[in-house]
């Protein structure tokens, strides 16, 4: 999979294991902050993204623990995931930069900044 | 959490991990040994105080990953990854043969109407050329879009082209007219083979390009088989029309060389490709063997339909004709009895090796 084509689910996957190995239900818990709770993680979308991301090296199982008697499966991002991370999030950032620039020539005022979105002509 | 009168009791917590087992049976058993008590533990997670019945999503959920699993995923077993290939490549060849026999009804119909070699042909307006050529369009836009990686668009225009041959193939039966009367049960198996080759396409295409699964292989060959077998099946109908309607006989040849091209030429090439690939032969045979099926199915009952109408046909239609759709149909019938045969051949002879690795988490964890 390519960067360009890679899913805002792939991408906060990712994202969550920046900080630090996570198991898979810490995974879920972290994308759905990330997201500020848009995200919900299904088990069968989890599994099968961090199949393809262990098999393309972006992420690599880290170790194992058990707590009370649940086996916890740790995933940290390897090198690789590291740097085709920040490849799309340099390349979503200058794609947000362009939209931003242009939108405010346009005179729309954006949310986060100047107030709420508005003034569209 | 909740932790009054909703506290999990151990008979609900045992319970509740007893029907979350039971759901993760649904898993291939190699990833089930790897994967189910990782799974497990996160189910058990994320379920909420007192809950005693897995939720529909998470259902749901683990039953596409049990299907993608399958179907060619990567973390599947090496037999899964095979019969995903064969999926594909299954959906990719019927999604071309659909193309095919459209492309030779629309240079058919262009031509009739240009023509009027059928009464009631030459008076066509320009709604039946645009079904016929939206119905040649949609399934060679699948196939790009599935071999260029736009899996999902692929899938919907595959499932979009199945329904608008199931409309097409109706709507030729009921305007048959007398034929219909006199030679019901050809009608019927002509029109049974797209139908059924569109339906298993759509189906495979489904099946075989879910989001799990790898990119199709040999992409570029496809795109170059398409770019040259369209205009070329267009360039032979269209002749046909044209030379049978300066009254010479020979148009028919031309149009059953056409239609020769139309089913079997396909899998014949892909056959050679897979034969030639000594490390993928199973693949291509399994795929072939299946897709030979629904063309045979039809080929062969419709030839002895015709050897038993021969009479009559010649009666009703004229000498051209009967020649053109028995040599049509021999051919038809030679060439897929000669994949079946190299196919059967090339799985016997070579090792069922796989071709995908799927690398799991087996020794990194």
């Amino acid at each position: 999979m390519n960067s360009s084509s890679r899913t805002e689910q792939v991408f906060l996957i990712l994202t969550a294991l920046v900080d630090q190995p996570r198991h898979g239900y810490g995974i879920v818990q972290e994308v759905g902050r990330l997201s500020q709770g848009r995200m919900e993680l299904k088990v069968g979308t989890l599994y099968g993204a961090l199949d393809r991301l262990t098999s393309e090296g972006l992420v690599a199982p880290d170790r194992d623990e058990v707590e009370s008697g649940r086996l916890r499966r740790y995933y940290r991002l390897t090198e690789n995931g590291a740097e085709q991370l920040a490849a799309d999030a340099q390349r979503l950032a200058d794609n947000a930069r362009i939209a931003t620039e242009r939108l405010r020539a346009r005179g729309v005022a954006l949310p986060g900044s100047t107030g709420i979105v508005g003034g569209l002509v | 959490m909740n932790s009054s009168s909703t506290v999990n009791s151990p008979n609900t917590v045992d319970m509740l991990e007893s029907r979350y087992r039971r759901l993760l049976t649904l898993l291939p058993n190699s990833y089930r040994e790897r994967r189910a008590e990782e799974m497990l533990g996160m189910l058990l997670d994320g379920a909420a105080e007192g809950r005693r019945w897995p939720r529909a999503v998470e259902v749901a959920s683990l039953t596409g990953l049990a299907v993608r699993l399958r179907t060619g995923a990567v973390g599947g077993s090496l037999r899964a990854a095979a019969f995903g290939e064969v999926l594909q490549r299954f959906a990719l060849a019927g999604l071309m043969i659909q193309t095919l026999y459209f492309a030779s009804s629309l240079g058919e119909i262009v031509a009739a109407s240009q023509t009027g070699m059928f009464p009631g042909w030459s008076g066509l307006g320009l709604l039946p050329i645009l079904m016929v050529g939206c119905a040649t369009a949609l399934p060679a836009a699948a196939l790009v879009c599935l071999v260029r990686g736009r899996s999902r668009t692929g899938r919907v225009l595959a499932v979009l082209s199945a329904l608008l041959t199931c409309a097409e193939i109706g709507d030729s039966l009921a305007s048959a007219g007398p034929l219909a009367f006199i030679f019901p049960a050809q009608l019927v198996l002509s029109m049974l083979a797209p139908l059924a080759i569109s339906l298993v396409a759509a189906t495979a295409a489904l099946l075989g390009f879910h989001r799990d699964a790898p990119p199709a292989a040999a992409p570029g060959r496809w795109l170059r088989i398409l770019a040259v077998s369209v205009p070329f099946v267009l360039a032979c109908m269209t002749a046909a029309q044209f030379l049978d309607d300066h009254g010479r006989d020979s148009g028919m040849w031309v149009g059953a060389v056409a239609h020769v091209i139309v089913s079997p030429i396909v899998p014949a090439v892909a056959v050679m490709f897979g034969v030639s690939r000594v490390g993928r032969p199973v693949i291509w045979s399994t795929s072939l063997l299946l897709l030979s099926v629904p063309v045979m199915a039809v080929a062969i009952p419709l030839a002895s339909l015709l050897i038993d109408h021969m009479s009559l046909q010649n009666l009703v239609l004229g000498p051209g004709l009967l020649g053109g759709s028995l040599i049509e149909v021999a051919w038809e019938a030679i060439v897929t009895q000669l994949i079946l045969a190299i196919a059967c051949w090339s799985a016997i002879r070579h090792d069922p090796r796989p071709p995908l690795s799927t690398p799991g988490l087996a020794g990194s964890a």
